[in-house]
């Protein structure tokens, strides 16, 4: 079964008033495994994209469904309880909490399940050594480079044990070493963890990892190419 | 771990937080001082009344307290002052004999009360010995010895050593004049009292008056004042025959004043934290606007918007509290240096004299203002939250992780 299937999603902004199409009849399965980018022009719905899957919009027409549950009419604090356990989110400007240290913008997600203390310690530190940061686990994000902090963001994402991992061109402010260590880490959390990615992109270097390439122009979508066997 | 969050996020802009903790910290320690001094006054002029003239029980007969003619009496006064002297808690006790009168002088006249004392027990229950300015208390060595505010001699225009006619009213009605000699001058605090009160010998009315010794009224002192109200009603249960009464039912206007001042006070605390509650908003407004995307970002991964509300609320209570343990600390220490040395108001004496205010000003809070203002200080940092907290709550988190402050 597809993590993610969007039926016909249509997005209009101002659709009372002057209405602005985003996204028009938007069809789509993501399954297990995907290490898909979605790429495309300023513009052409990338982001409003993300944002309906990841429960932060919602379409203006069509489904769409998360582990078989349809997110698309779900209320506020429902959508913000279901994001916590089944979405994990990484995002362009890192948007880590500065004053918390790498342990415990991890374990602040974990904290939000009601996850207990001990178990939050272990799976950070966990989490946090399968990124690469075993030295860097109680700096606090001032303290770390960029691709560092990108790191810590990823951790965040996946402490919660989510069905699938947004990215929101999560490459666009990371040197070209930072931005290639950060995919390594992404593409060998897909591949030991089977752990599904969703990018939305412009970076040519998250391009040539990605294992599926969905291109939106103008709110619709114009491509779905599978580059390996892993995708559909 | 969300208080912690709270705490650390307050000191993320240190200069703002210390601008807001200083004006909590100043306004509450004014506010504490000046609650302080206030609450020093009206204790001020209920203590000059107990001090000088009430006590704080008097024993009279019903009728006395009906109409204070001479011959309302109390009957075996020494027996029960005897009785009396078994209350637990008492200070002092003093039998007195009240008249209404005229004091005249060469110079003028002026109606008086004449206090009749025994001038030993008299000193334990007021201070007027302690208050004699010029000359000496009464000793019961002269007869017709007579001590008198300073506010009456000066009207009557006489001195220490000079010669005083007292007249009032005899058994039979008749008038008796009495010469006596002002062998002190005392000045309380109270201009009234001072300019209409003389203190004689008991034994000396009791001679002018012909017959046996009479008393009019009981006055008791007690250790401590917080026993009133036990004292006050074991008595009331002993003697039902007699109007036994505290200070606050002899000057109820004096109970009003302390009550008053108390809840006024409050309300002058609760205004200071109004004021500050718009600075604590402001504050924590502009911390809410400086992390929008922020806020944004803990919304999209999972964050409950009540559980956002709660961690501005808490970041709020610690402001305010930060702020307000200082400022209590300080009005604290302000209050305790200045209740031990005094304020001087010699300067206004003369004014507060008319008000029965002592010119030596001890500033003093009752502990459960304390209390008051601990919760005052909770219902600020609520009402301070709820701007900045709607502000967050309602922010959209995909259009809140992409703004840039």
């Amino acid at each position: 079964m597809s993590i993610i299937t969007l039926k016909e999603i249509e997005k209009v902004y101002n659709h009372t008033s002057v209405p602005v199409p985003a996204l028009k009849g938007i069809s789509l399965n993501v399954e297990k495994r995907d290490f898909l980018a979605i790429v495309g022009p300023s513009g052409s719905g990338k982001t409003t994209l993300l944002n309906i899957i990841g429960g932060l919009d919602q379409p203006t027409q069509g489904t769409v469904l998360i582990d078989g549950t349809d997110i698309s009419r779900m209320k506020p604090d429902e959508m913000i309880e279901f994001r916590l356990n089944h979405i994990g989110f990484v995002f362009q400007a890192y948007n880590l909490i500065p004053v918390l240290t790498a342990k415990e913008n991890v374990e602040f997600i974990m904290l939000l399940q009601n996850i207990p203390k001990a178990e939050r310690d272990r799976r950070s530190i966990e989490i946090l050594c399968s990124v690469g940061l075993e030295e860097r686990i109680h700096s606090k994000p001032s303290e770390l480079s960029g691709g560092q902090q990108q790191r810590v963001a990823v951790a965040r994402a996946l402490a919660s044990r989510p069905s699938f991992v947004l990215a929101d061109e999560p490459t666009a402010n990371l040197d070209s070493a930072s931005a290639e260590s950060l995919l390594d880490i992404m593409e060998q959390l897909n591949r030991k963890q089977a752990m599904t990615f969703l990018f939305s992109t412009h970076d040519p270097r998250v391009m040539k990892r990605a294992h599926r390439i969905i291109t939106l122009e103008d709110g619709q979508l114009v491509s779905d190419k599978c580059i390996d066997t892993h995708a559909v | 771990m969300l208080a912690g969050i709270a705490w650390k996020n307050i000191w993320r802009n240190k200069k703002r937080s210390m601008v807001i903790l200083t004006a909590i910290a100043l306004g509450l320690c004014g506010g504490l001082f000046a609650t302080g001094i206030m609450v020093g006054i009206a204790e001020s002029m209920v203590n000059t009344a107990i001090d000088y003239n009430l006590g704080h029980i008097q024993i009279h007969t019903k009728a006395f307290k009906e109409n204070s003619l001479i011959q309302n009496s109390i009957p075996d006064a020494e027996k029960l002052i005897e009785e009396l002297h078994s209350v637990v808690g008492l200070k002092g006790i003093s039998g007195r004999v009240k008249i209404e009168g005229m004091a005249s002088s060469p110079a003028t006249n002026s109606g008086v009360e004449i206090i009749g004392v025994n001038p030993y027990a008299e000193a334990s229950v007021t201070a007027i010995a302690e208050k004699i300015i010029d000359g000496k208390y009464l000793d019961s060595t002269g007869k017709n010895s007579v001590v008198i505010g300073k506010k009456l001699a000066e009207k009557l225009n006489l001195r220490v050593r000079s010669k005083l006619v007292l007249g009032f009213p005899g058994r039979d009605g008749s008038i008796i004049y009495g010469a006596f000699r002002i062998t002190g001058l005392f000045e309380t605090g109270s201009a009234i009292f001072d300019k209409s009160t003389v203190f004689v010998d008991e034994n000396d009315i009791t001679r002018l008056l012909g017959g046996t010794p009479i008393v009019h009224e009981i006055a008791l002192r007690l250790v401590n004042g917080k026993a009133m109200p036990d004292v006050l009603s074991s008595l009331r249960s002993k003697y039902p025959q007699f109007v036994i009464e505290s200070w606050k039912d002899l000057a109820p206007e004096l109970k009003l004043t302390a009550e008053l001042t108390n809840v006024s006070m409050l309300f002058f605390l609760a205004i200071i934290l109004f004021g500050l509650l718009f600075g604590i908003t402001n504050t924590m407004l502009m911390s809410v606007l400086d992390r929008v995307r922020e806020f944004g970002m803990v919304m999209a991964i999972g964050m409950k918007r009540k559980r956002v509300f709660a961690q501005i609320f808490l970041e709020t209570v610690f402001l305010s509290l930060v702020g307000s343990v200082i400022g209590i600390i300080l009005g604290i220490i302000a209050i305790n240096i200045t209740h031990h040395t005094g304020i001087n108001l010699s300067v206004f004496a003369e004014g507060l004299s008319l008000y029965g205010i002592s010119s030596m000003l001890y500033p003093t809070i009752p502990l459960e203002l304390y209390y008051e203002l601990g919760i005052l200080i909770i219902f600020t940092a609520l009402g301070a939250t709820v701007y900045p907290g709607l502000k967050a709550t309602r922010l959209k988190p995909a259009d809140a992780i992409r703004t840039y402050v």
